[in-house]
């Protein structure tokens, strides 16, 4: 069973086309990075697919149900400066947000839900910034508030953009592993990702996306020069050494 | 003073009125709204003139209009979604220029009323309207409790909300709606002019005190009591429009507490100076 089916996305933004038929099944237990040039529609296609941007067509299906039947079986970890870190909220409580779903939108949050949030705040490294106010963290150790608020979520599928910007070699090591734990568990992750020096180590399929998907598989098959060079047209002779 | 039935009722709407604005006012400025209720005032006093023209109770037709324009507003936002002001903007001088049309059609005595709604009395203020406050109040502080965590996520992260399945565009718009009825409610007491700064500004000094979203609404609360109740005092005691004088002590309030907390904060940084030599 796919875990994510997507069928003919098109996007366009004031009328441009953004995204051009993009179709691809993504298996679970799998680690996709999202690969193309600037403006190749990558934050776009992840915000198609969740439905937070219009589409003008498509279809996406997540275990073989319409999104909205297993919107809750996703979940989102947004580029980190698309919220606002100045918000009176401390780290734990961010974290619960990702459990507010489960908990009840209306209920308290129980003792156990709050045992869980730390757990998911130890699993990167943050426990001790639990009752820091999140404008008192730095880039990396925001970018793991909103990881640990993923994992608290407990998802199947994990669409997240861009997390490795600009983030430290700590925050790095903690997505990596959270990323192979949850592989492990049979979860689906898609990666918005830029930097194609570590590709191959870090998913093990690839979508190479501009405007147009030029090819989804594993990484060892599609990951090649030629089918860079047909995404990022002929800027990539500094790749070469990045390439299967 | 208190002798005054009139004063008596301007005190109990001033606390009122302190106990739903910084709860309002801190979701205003973090979903960065601050100037919505800049225009939906603007917007009221169309409403207002409305009222004056046709001959019906201006609060009633005042009530409506901003709904009106508070579902509108929400819109608009989205329409314009990089430049939200855009909407602000197209909003405040609309709301203005039909005020001033529909004032102009209504020949007569309408000037003095509508003086009062722009710069809010004292006198104005009627038992019904100390009621339609407790129950607004009450209102605001049960929505708080019951959608406190709804209203969190969408406010922190809109995208993560809709991805969680609320109904962001509902709760937005009924946001709108609520915040439009308060400045119904509260524009002829503190004035259309100023009655954003004081649903903006306890939050706003509270904001700069604590980290905390609790805390931040209880010092809030804390601000706007202590500058509502100052305010209607030196109204009282000088003869100056009360909305004004409530605003010039919250901005009083803004300047010293923004002093202290440097000063505490070079305190602090020279003791660690201190320190580290």
């Amino acid at each position: 069973m796919h875990a994510l089916e997507i069928s003919n996305i098109s996007v366009s933004y004031n009328k441009q086309p953004v995204l051009e038929n993009i179709s691809f099944t993504v298996a679970p237990g799998t680690l996709t990075g999202i690969i193309g040039p600037n403006g190749a529609g990558k934050s776009s296609l992840i915000k198609a697919i969740l439905g937070l941007i219009s589409k003008r067509s498509g279809e996406v299906k997540v275990y073989q149900k319409p999104l909205s039947k297993h919107k809750h079986l996703i979940g989102y970890v947004p580029q980190r400066n698309e919220v606002d870190w100045d918000f009176p909220i401390n780290a734990r409580d961010v974290v619960l947000m990702g459990r507010y779903r489960k908990i009840g939108f209306f209920k308290k949050s129980k003792k156990q839900d709050i045992e869980w949030a730390d757990q998911c705040l130890a699993k990167v490294g943050m426990l001790d910034y639990a009752e820091r106010q999140i404008s008192q963290l730095s880039g990396g150790q925001q970018q793991r508030i909103f990881l640990a608020r993923a994992l608290a979520q407990d998802a199947s599928i994990y669409l997240m953009d861009e997390p490795f910007a600009g983030v430290d070699a700590a925050t790095e090591k903690a997505i990596i592993q959270l990323m192979k734990d949850w592989k492990a568990n049979d979860k689906t992750v898609l990666v918005v990702h830029h930097d194609l020096q570590t590709v191959t180590d870090y998913f093990d399929h690839v979508l190479l996306l501009n405007k147009q998907c030029i090819q989804y598989g594993t990484t060892h098959h599609v990951f090649t020069h030629e089918n860079l060079e047909k995404t990022f047209g002929g800027r990539v002779s500094f790749l070469n050494q990045a390439t299967v | 003073m208190f002798f005054y039935g009139f004063m008596q009722r301007a005190f109990q709407a001033s606390v009122l009125i302190s106990l739903m604005a910084p709860m309002l006012g801190l979701f205003l400025i973090l979903r960065r709204q601050s100037l919505m209720a800049d225009t939906l005032s603007h917007v009221s006093l169309a409403g207002v003139a409305l009222g004056l023209l046709i001959g019906v109770d201006p609060t009633w037709t005042n009530i409506l209009v901003v709904i009106l324009i508070a579902i509108l507003l929400e819109y608009l936002r989205m329409m314009y979604r990089t430049y939200s002001e855009i909407s602000i903007a197209i909003l405040m001088s609309a709301g203005m220029a039909l005020a001033l049309v529909l004032m102009g059609l209504n020949q007569g005595g309408v000037t003095l009323s509508i003086n009062q709604f722009l710069f809010g009395s004292i006198v104005t203020i009627s038992e019904q309207q100390i009621w339609m406050l407790l129950a607004l109040t009450s209102i605001i502080a049960l929505l708080y409790l019951i959608f406190r965590k709804p209203m969190y996520i969408l406010t922190f992260d809109e995208e993560t909300a809709f991805t969680a399945g609320l109904p962001i565009k509902t709760m937005s718009i009924l946001f709108n709606v609520l915040t439009g009825v308060t400045i119904a409610v509260i524009m002829p007491i503190v004035g259309a002019l100023l009655v954003s700064a004081i649903l903006i500004l306890p939050a706003a000094i509270s904001m700069r005190l604590s980290k905390s979203f609790n805390g931040v609404i209880l010092i809030g609360i804390f601000i706007a009591l202590t500058g509502m109740i100052t305010g209607l005092v030196a109204s009282y005691e000088y003869g100056t429009p009360p909305g004004a004088s409530i605003t010039l002590i919250f901005i009083v309030i803004f300047g010293v507490t923004a002093f202290v907390k440097k000063m505490v904060q070079q305190i602090k940084q020279g003791r660690l100076f201190n320190k580290k030599n």
